[in-house]
C-alpha cells in the first residue's frame, strides 16, 4: 500500500512543481507542466505512435486465438509447440530486441539478405520512418503471441465439450460452431487479453530504447520513452510527472471500459 | 493423414518462432581474428560483475517477494481484522497503476535517501508484489481449514500454523510467485537503468543495453552477450515450466 499510494500522491505533488535535481529551488507552478505537456508537439507524436503501436494487440490476438485452436489437442507435438511459442514471452527483452535489430539491419541483416535473393528490397526497416514502428510492432507481436495463446487455451478448456457436440448434432459446421458457440463463450477471456494487451502496449519502452531510441525523426517515440527522456535526460521531473499522470489517466480509462464490458459478461457452466 | 499435415504445420510454425533464437546462437559463434565473441565481450565490459549484481538483486527480490506476499496473503485469507476485505480491494487496485508511473516518485525517494547506485535502492522498491499477494490469497482460500484447526487444537499459534502448516502445503503456489519474480526481475530494464549510475552497479540487462551502445562492438559480440543473459532464463523456464503455465492460467481466470 505504502509502496504504491504514497508514490502516487508524491507524483501528483511533483506534477505541479518545477523539479530539477541539480536546482535546490523547486517552485510551485500550478498547472504549468500540464499546459506544457498538452502544448508539446512531441507528446502528441508520442501519443499517436503509442496508439498506432497498440494496433498490434488485436492482430496478435487473432493469431494467438488461431494458434490456440490449432494446438488445442493434447499431444507431444502440441506441447512442444506451446513451449516454443511461450519462450519469447519469458526471454530477456533487451536480448530479443538486439537479435531483431541484427536481423533488421539494412545491409547485412538476414531479412534483407533473404529479400534480396528473392529480388526484393533491401528495406532499411529501422532506419526508415515509414517502417520503423511496424518493425517494432512485429517484435512485440512475436513476444506476446505465446502468452495470449496460453490464455486462450485456458479459456477454451473452460468450454464444455457438450455445447460443441450439441451444435455438431444440429448440423453446424466448424466455422459456425466457432462463431456461434466458441467465440461468444470466450468473450470474457478475449476482453481480458485485449485490455491487458493494451495496457502493456501503452507502456512499451525497452524495444524502443534499444532498437531505435525513438527515431528516426521521432517515428518510434512513445509515451514511456518521452517520460524517460524528460526525467532522466532533461532532468524535468515535474514535467515528466505530468506526462506520467496523463498515461495513467488513459490506462485508468481503458480499465474502466473493461469493467463496463465485463459487467455484462456471458456466464456459463 | 489430416493429423500428419497438422503436425507438420505445427512443427514448421514452432521452428519459425524459434528462428531468432537459433540465429542469435549461430551469430554468436562467429569469432573475429581467432578470438571468440564470448571472450571479446568479457574484455569489453565487466559482464562477470553484471552477473553478480543481477544474481544479488534477483535472489533478494525473489525471497523478499515470496515472504511478503505469503505473509500479506495469509493475513488477507485467514486473519480477522477490521476492514480486511476493503484493504485487500485497495491493494488490488494498485495492480492498475502502471509500473512506469511509479518509477519517477520511487526514484526521487531513493535519491532523497542517498540510495541511488546501491543495492538497497535497487531492491527496496521491488520486494512487494501485489500480484503475488493476490495469487497466494486465492490459493490459501482453497486450503482446507481442518488441518489448521487440528494444529490449533494441538496448541499451535498463528505463526506456527502459517510456517508449519500453510506454507508447506503451498509449495506450488510459492514456486509460481518465485519463478515469475525471477523472470520479471532478471529482465527488468527500466528500474535498474534509473536506479544505478556506475558501470559497477549495472545488472546484466542494463549491461547488455550498454554493450549495444558501446562504439566498436560487433554483432557477434552482442549476440554472445545476449545468449549469456538468456541462459539463466531458459534454465528456469525449462525446469519450472508447469509453474509458468499455472501462473498464466491463475491470473487470466480469476
Amino acid at each position: 500500500m505504502v509502496f504504491a499510494f504514497a508514490p502516487l500522491l508524491f507524483l501528483g505533488y511533483l506534477s505541479v512543481h518545477r523539479w530539477n535535481l541539480s536546482e535546490p529551488a523547486k517552485p510551485f507552478v500550478g498547472l504549468e507542466n500540464f499546459g506544457r505537456v498538452l502544448g508539446d508537439p512531441l507528446v502528441w507524436i508520442a501519443l499517436r505512435n503509442t496508439a498506432l503501436f497498440t494496433l498490434q494487440v488485436p492482430i496478435t490476438m487473432a493469431i494467438a486465438l488461431g494458434l490456440a485452436l490449432l494446438l488445442r489437442r493434447q499431444a507431444l507435438i502440441t506441447r512442444i509447440a506451446r513451449t516454443a511459442f511461450f519462450l519469447p514471452y519469458v526471454s530477456s527483452v533487451v536480448a530479443v530486441a538486439l537479435v531483431w535489430q541484427w536481423m533488421y539491419q539494412a545491409d547485412v541483416g538476414i531479412i534483407n539478405r533473404a529479400l534480396t535473393s528473392l529480388g526484393l528490397g533491401p528495406v532499411d526497416w529501422l532506419g526508415n520512418p515509414r517502417t520503423a514502428l511496424l518493425a517494432l510492432m512485429v517484435v512485440s507481436a512475436w513476444t506476446q503471441v505465446g502468452y495470449q495463446m496460453l490464455v486462450f487455451l485456458a479459456g477454451l478448456q473452460g468450454i464444455p465439450d457438450a455445447y460443441l457436440e450439441a451444435a455438431r448434432v444440429d448440423g453446424a459446421n466448424a466455422w459456425r460452431r466457432f462463431w456461434r458457440v466458441t467465440f461468444p463463450l470466450l468473450k470474457p477471456v478475449t476482453v481480458f487479453v485485449l485490455v491487458t494487451g493494451i495496457i502493456s502496449s501503452f507502456q512499451v519502452f525497452t524495444p524502443v530504447y534499444v532498437m531505435t531510441g525513438g527515431g528516426p525523426a521521432h517515428a518510434t517515440d512513445v509515451l514511456v520513452s518521452r517520460i524517460y527522456q524528460s526525467a532522466w535526460e532533461l532532468q524535468q521531473f515535474g514535467y515528466a510527472s505530468a506526462l506520467a499522470l496523463l498515461l495513467f489517466a488513459i490506462l485508468f480509462w481503458v480499465t474502466w471500459v473493461q469493467f463496463k464490458l465485463l459487467g455484462r459478461r456471458v456466464e456459463y457452466a | 493423414m489430416g493429423t500428419w499435415v497438422g503436425g507438420g504445420v505445427v512443427l514448421v510454425l514452432a521452428l519459425a518462432v524459434l528462428a531468432p533464437f537459433l540465429y542469435m546462437v549461430a551469430s554468436s559463434l562467429e569469432g573475429a581474428g581467432g578470438v571468440s565473441a564470448y571472450a571479446a565481450v568479457l574484455t569489453a565490459l565487466p559482464f562477470g560483475r553484471f552477473y553478480l549484481n543481477a544474481v544479488i538483486f534477483v535472489v533478494l527480490v525473489v525471497v523478499g517477494q515470496v515472504l511478503t506476499s505469503a505473509a500479506a496473503a495469509y493475513a488477507f485469507a485467514r486473519l480477522r481484522f477490521p476492514g480486511r476485505d476493503r484493504v485487500f480491494l485497495a491493494c488490488l487496485s494498485v495492480l492498475m497503476i502502471p509500473a512506469v508511473v511509479l518509477v519517477i516518485p520511487r526514484f526521487l525517494i531513493i535519491d532523497a535517501l542517498g540510495w541511488v547506485d546501491s543495492y538497497q535502492g535497487l531492491i527496496v522498491t521491488e520486494i512487494v508484489s501485489v500480484w503475488g499477494i493476490f495469487l497466494l490469497r486465492q490459493f490459501f482460500l482453497t486450503l482446507p481449514r481442518d488441518l489448521e484447526d487440528a494444529a490449533r487444537l494441538d496448541g499451535a499459534g498463528e505463526w506456527t500454523i502459517f510456517w508449519r502448516v500453510v506454507l508447506p502445503l503451498s509449495k506450488p503456489a510459492l514456486a509460481t510467485v518465485a519463478v515469475f519474480a525471477f523472470v520479471d526481475q532478471w529482465r527488468n530494464l527500466l528500474w535498474p537503468l534509473v536506479a544505478t549510475r556506475s558501470v559497477e552497479m549495472n545488472v546484466v540487462e542494463v549491461g547488455l543495453a550498454r554493450l549495444h551502445g558501446l562504439p566498436g562492438t560487433t554483432w557477434p559480440q552482442q549476440m554472445a552477450a545476449a545468449v549469456t543473459v538468456l541462459v539463466p532464463l531458459l534454465i528456469v523456464f525449462v525446469l519450472a515450466q508447469k509453474y509458468f503455465m499455472k501462473g498464466v492460467q491463475l491470473t487470466s481466470l480469476k
